[in-house]
């Protein structure tokens, strides 16, 4: 016999995300139960255009009263709790074929991806109970981070999917759910002291605040207290635990820590990761190395535990590759990139690091002709990358050939292109691209100020000031404008106001030194001379501006001594003393 | 109870060396035994001289059967051999017989011997173990027909044997020095009985591990390396002689070319022999020449803080010493770190004094042709100039680096008076000539006649000093002199050249080889050196386009030197036409663009050196240098240009503090 579910789901001005939602799981519930706790937008227009089932109830501080009481409305025999930023993401048979797969369970635990970053892969996973049978003993309890209690002895299963997704939550939401949360588990925990699972919320409410030092308490004491029959909350916990420990400074606890736990959970890859990045901390490359491959090799920990995906493919590769490079192996660092860019195409970092590889090996030309015929212009994250990483390594010409040829270019990297174009030489074929975007709408300051520039190049002294005045008269704009208004001055040898609003300096400085930095990034070719001789002016014109500015300029070449460092660092690391 | 030595030999042809050795147990040893296998020289005389019982072997191609025909001679309880070419050191003789009568119940000991390898005034000492001391026993004979075993066969009839290491005991050994190689063409000999004994004892570890030894030392390295390779597979774990097989493979590998495999052998080496200074020395120069620098520096970091070398790793000398130093300081002067490159050279300078290569580069850090006096101050305190000889080394190495004032101060002090012909005369008067003093030089340079083998090079000096002083007669009697004299086609050339300039007549440019050219070159530095302009100029119109396109770094280079940014520029730009992928003229334009002012176009200048070689370490270094010089000069300025803003005065100082 095939089960009935219900959906049943608590509510609070959730309009923007409860359609996308309910439109999802639509075809894999029986029944929608939508309890809404005092919405002041349109959140139950868009419930009811789902269910019939939509209810108020008025707010108590009490998130389990407002869960079990949408329970009571549920008429299905198995209850399915989400929030309205989660998605049930597969196949809409798979709860179904779950429940009947294992009739003997009364409840199972879901996976659930909590995503970190907007970055594909880039997520935490957890095991929460949220399918269970609907019987009257079976309610929620505590007033924040609510339970289901089930009546023992019930036997719960692990089911590997379908997949709960929650949305990534934005900081200045999250932090003002933080404050909320954090009022509301202090009193709960002033009312049940020794409360464990109330102490590891709170914990993770000040981690989630950055206040590691008050965090850690916390987490000591459920580790300390929980067995593993809590595994849920004791698993997080010890992670918690490091990352508090680490971020304070205490790697020897760390390492103690680490030790310790990786004994008592042999297969929680997790540990393996911390381990590792513990010594990359330590300088112990050799040793980081060893625990980020026993973290690829244990792969994925049982569902159980909580989970920070990639920490047994891509990101312990990721890190085994920076493990090589500082160990000067460069070749198996770039093995490991590789590996690491193909478990997970969306994580891009290990691409910069073969970029740099690659072109402190062997230059930008042969670099660039590698990238192509390894087809990695062939992703279109990876090529606006790569454009991007060539053009601020000095190569303006191959960053736009790096994005030439490709359709699916949008707005935002026509701009780029344009900017790539015009610092390599091509300042007629960036405007043109720049007119046409003007044509659609309005263009953001950068490709304003490149067509200033475009005109400059160009000796087209004029149209660069027009543009220039039209800046002038936004106040927003009003500082960049005076920038381009004193380079195309000094550019063209008339008369312009030496001085500079004191309010404006920093945006005048800024805005010229980015001009500056640019141009020193152009191949020298035909028009090698005419950025130098931009760039020249532009700093001038700041170094002469007044002592700040000076301050600033002598900063700019402070900050390209360190570019250069970096760049040194990943071809002669271990002789590092040398130059620093 | 007493008892007796008895020091067993076999020789032929060794007249050179038999005294040395038997001088040097004379008294120490109970009997002589020197068994002659065919000298046609005074070795056997020489040998009764010192008392040996000298006896005639028919020479079969077997060094086993001759060892072994004297110890059936010996009388003495103990046996010592040694070879002709080797002696004991006083100490070592002295208590030679206390070693054994303290034997008790060890049967033979391992001696410390010192291999003297390479030229006879700068040998390198290599330090190995060598088993040369045994108990007379019947049963213990020779076997291998080259580089003879004993120990083996002791072992083998008598398997709890009690061998030791005599500390004390030190053997010379000077069979490795290239004169006495040569003379005896020694390895070709000991490689031929060695693939006779491969081939007839294919299991014989030894015999595979002495043809492979031999085989480097032929320049065979190709084929060295699976001899050694059979040997590590067949040699127990705990061999005492692994870790120098080690170091063999990696030389072997390296010499043939084989990086990746050397640096393996290095790996799985410092992974069982973590204190084995040698195998950090291969590893870093193997870095080194992969330009890995960074993997250099750690291994060459490393072979200085490994502890005192045990005797079984037979560690080369200086390989915690001067060594390394040497390759870190050319690492750090890469880094444009000077400083820290000569602390590293003076802690190898003090490690080996003799080793020049150290003091030609400490001296060249010093710019003595800039500022002599503040060079001089600095090697005073470095070297201690102790013999005529030092003196003229260090004149010598300053000469070769275009310091003459400097020079000719070093030279005189090592030989004050010439009234003879003499290469350091000749020095001296080039210096001489320097310092525009050319009475001096001629006095001097007249010293040589023709016949001489230094009269060409003279009489090329003497027409230089007229050249200088614009006689033309005198240039165009010595240039014809010298056309006349049976000199190469290149130095004819340059000689030609000299004549011409004088003769102002429209001459067809000069094409010049690579010797011609280095010549030429000197005299361009020489010229510069005096500050004649116009005499670097006209020597250079002299030549064909083609010769100043090829060499136009250097002579840019070269009037750099010499402040002259103008010339430079001009010969740079020449030759980065014809090159343009060339990183160093990159590299040597920006630092004119540099001293020039025009830092914009230095910087560019310098990325695109970088591009072009990324992995050479000098052009980020100059780069940053001059990002952290427009960053001074920013804050200094500020100071000028923003008078009135007082607090920012305590900027630059700042700055230099840090």
């Amino acid at each position: 016999m095939i089960p009935t579910i219900s959906l049943a789901m608590i509510v609070c001005n959730e309009e923007n995300y409860l359609a996308e939602c309910l439109t999802g799981i639509r075809q894999t519930v029986d029944e929608i139960v939508i309890v809404d706790t005092g919405s002041t937008d349109q959140t139950r227009e868009i419930a009811k255009q789902f269910t019939e089932k939509v209810y108020s109830f008025s707010w108590q501080n009490d998130f389990s009263a407002a869960r079990n009481y949408a329970i009571e409305q549920s008429t299905g025999e198995w209850i399915l709790s989400l929030d309205a930023d989660e998605k049930l993401q597969g196949d809409s048979n798979e709860l179904r074929s779950v429940i009947s797969r294992r009739p003997e369970c009364a409840a199972f635990f879901l996976p659930l991806h909590s995503q970190r970053t907007t970055t594909a892969g880039d997520f935490d996973r957890y095991a929460v109970l949220r399918l269970f049978r609907n019987l009257p003993a079976y309610r929620f309890a505590g007033k924040i981070h609510e339970q289901v209690m089930l009546e023992k002895p019930a036997t719960v299963g692990t089911a590997p999917g379908p997949v709960i997704v929650h949305r990534m939550v934005l900081p200045r939401e999250r932090n003002r759910k933080r404050n909320r949360n954090l009022g509301l588990l202090k009193k709960a925990l002033r009312a049940e002291p020794e409360n464990c699972f109330l102490q590891y919320y709170l914990g993770v409410e000040w981690l989630g605040l950055g206040q590691f030092s008050k965090a850690l308490p916390y987490f000591l004491r459920v580790c300390s207290t929980l067995s593993d029959e809590h595994l849920l909350f004791r698993a997080p916990a010890v992670r918690h635990t490091i990352t508090c420990l680490m971020a304070t400074g205490r790697g020897h606890d760390v390492d103690c820590l680490c030790q310790e736990e990786i004994r008592r959970y042999p297969a929680y890859t997790d540990l393996f990761f911390d381990y590792g990045l513990l010594f990359i901390i330590t300088g112990r490359y050799r040793d980081a190395l060893q625990y980020f491959e026993k973290a690829v090799e244990s792969g994925l920990p049982p569902a159980i535990f909580s989970h920070t995906n990639g920490t047994e493919s891509f990101l312990a590769l990721y890190h085994a590759g920076e493990c090589h490079e500082k160990l000067g192996e460069a070749q198996a660092a770039q093995a490991c990139y590789q590996q690491a860019l193909s478990a997970n195409p969306a994580f891009v970092y290990p691409l910069c690091r073969l970029f740099f590889l690659s072109l402190t090996a062997e230059g930008a030309s042969r670099s660039f002709t590698q990238f192509r015929e390894s087809g990695y212009l062939k992703n279109k994250q990876w090529s606006k990358l790569l454009a991007h990483l060539f053009f601020i390594a000095g190569f303006s010409r191959l960053a736009a050939d790096c994005l030439e040829n490709h359709d699916f270019l949008q707005e935002d990297d026509l701009l780029s292109l344009a900017h790539y174009l015009l610092y390599s030489g091509s300042g007629d074929q960036a405007l043109a691209i720049l007119q046409r975007l003007e044509q659609r709408g309005e263009v953001p300051l950068d490709c304003q100020i490149d067509q200033v520039i475009a005109g400059l190049v160009a000796g087209d002294y004029r149209r660069a000031r027009q543009r220039a005045l039209s800046l002038w008269r936004k106040p927003q704009t009003r500082s960049a404008a005076w920038a381009l208004l004193s380079l195309i001055s000094r550019y063209s040898n008339s008369e312009f106001y030496r001085g500079v609003e004191k309010s404006r300096e920093t945006e005048v400085a800024r805005v010229l030194l980015t001009i500056a930095a640019d141009c020193l990034r152009t191949n020298p070719g035909r028009d090698g001379a005419v950025f130098r001789r931009l760039a020249a002016e532009a700093v001038g014109f700041v170094s002469g501006m007044s002592p700040a500015g000076s301050r600033l300029v002598a900063n700019f070449w402070q900050e390209q001594v360190k570019d250069v460092q970096e760049l040194m660092d990943i071809l002669y690391f271990q002789a590092r003393s040398l130059y620093v | 109870m007493v008892t007796r030595i008895s020091l067993c030999m076999i020789v032929r042809n060794e007249e050179q060396n038999i005294a040395r050795c038997l001088q040097s147990v004379q008294g120490f040893v109970d009997e002589i035994i020197v068994i002659d296998t065919g000298s046609t020289d005074k070795t056997v005389e020489i040998a009764r001289r010192f008392g040996a019982k000298v006896c005639s072997f028919l020479w079969n191609g077997n060094f086993s059967a001759a060892r072994n025909a004297s110890l059936e001679l010996a009388i003495g309880e103990w046996i010592l051999f040694l070879d002709a070419d080797e002696a004991l050191t006083a100490g070592g003789a002295a208590i030679l017989r206390q070693v054994t009568a303290d034997g008790g119940d060890i049967e033979g000991f391992f001696i410390k011997i010192i291999n003297y390898v390479g030229h006879g005034n700068d040998p390198e000492c290599c330090p190995d173990m060598v088993f040369r001391l045994f108990r007379n026993r019947p049963d213990y004979r020779f076997h291998d027909s080259i580089h003879e075993q004993i120990i083996d066969t002791i072992q083998q009839r008598n398997p709890q044997a009690k061998i030791e290491v005599a500390a004390e005991l030190v053997i010379l050994h000077y069979g490795y020095l290239d004169q006495q190689i040569k003379a005896k063409d020694k390895i070709n000999r000991n490689l031929s009985m060695l693939t006779q004994e491969v081939k007839e004892h294919p299991e014989s570890i030894s015999s595979h591990y002495h043809y492979g030894v031999e085989l480097i030392r032929s320049g065979q390295y190709e084929a060295a390396v699976p001899e050694f390779i059979c040997v590590t597979q067949k040699l127990e774990p705990g061999a005492f002689y692994l870790p120098k097989v080690l170091r063999y493979l990696v030389v072997a590998y390296r010499g043939a070319g084989k990086v990746k495999e050397a640096l393996a052998t290095v790996k799985t080496g410092v992974a069982r022999f973590p204190d084995y200074a040698d195998l950090y020395y291969y590893g870093g120069l193997l870095s080194y020449e992969e330009r890995d620098y960074g993997i250099a520096y750690t291994f060459f970091e490393q072979c200085l803080s490994r502890p005192e070398q045990p005797i079984h790793y037979a560690s080369h000398s200086g390989m915690r010493g001067f060594r390394p130093c040497f390759y870190l300081g050319k690492i750090a002067e890469k880094f444009g770190n000077e400083e820290e490159a000569l602390r590293y050279y003076i802690q190898g300078l003090r490690d080996n004094p003799s080793f020049l290569p150290m003091l030609e580069n400490i001296t060249r850090i010093l710019r003595p042709w800039e500022d002599p006096v503040y060079a001089r101050n600095a090697l005073e305190k470095l070297c201690d100039f102790c013999s005529p000889q030092s003196y003229l080394t260090m004149g010598q190495i300053l000469l070769s680096q275009g310091a003459f004032g400097l020079a000719l101060e070093y030279l005189r002090q090592g030989a004050a008076e010439q009234q003879e012909p003499s290469l350091a005369g000749l020095h001296q008067a080039v210096c001489w000539l320097q310092k525009e003093r050319y009475l001096e030089t001629l006095l001097l340079l007249d010293l040589f006649h023709p016949g001489d083998s230094l009269y060409p090079l003279a009489t090329l000096n003497k027409l230089l000093c007229f050249w200088f002083q614009g006689n033309g007669c005198q240039i165009r009697r010595l240039a014809d002199e010298l056309l006349a004299l049976e000199l190469t086609r290149d130095t004819r050339a340059v000689i030609s050249i000299l004549r011409n300039i004088t003769d102002k007549d429209g001459n067809c440019p000069v094409k010049l080889g690579a010797e011609g050219m280095n010549l030429l070159l000197e005299i361009l530095l020489r010229t510069l050196d005096l500050g004649r302009w116009e005499y670097g100029k006209e020597l250079l119109k002299q030549l064909d386009r083609t010769c100043l396109i090829d060499y136009g770094l250097t002579v840019a280079q070269l009037w750099e030197r010499y402040g002259r940014l103008d010339e430079a520029d001009y010969y740079v730009r020449l030759y980065l036409d014809a090159h343009p992928d060339s990183a160093d003229a990159h590299g040597e334009l920006a630092g004119l663009l540099r001293q020039r002012g025009l830092y914009l176009e230095s910087i560019v200048c310098y990325r695109q050196a970088i591009d072009l070689d990324p992995r050479e370490p000098q052009y980020y270094c100059k780069l940053i240098e001059l990002y952290t010089q427009m960053s001074r000069t920013e804050q200094t300025e500020a100071v000028d240009r923003f008078a009135a803003a007082v607090a920012l005065s305590a900027l630059p100082e700042e700055a230099g503090d840090k």
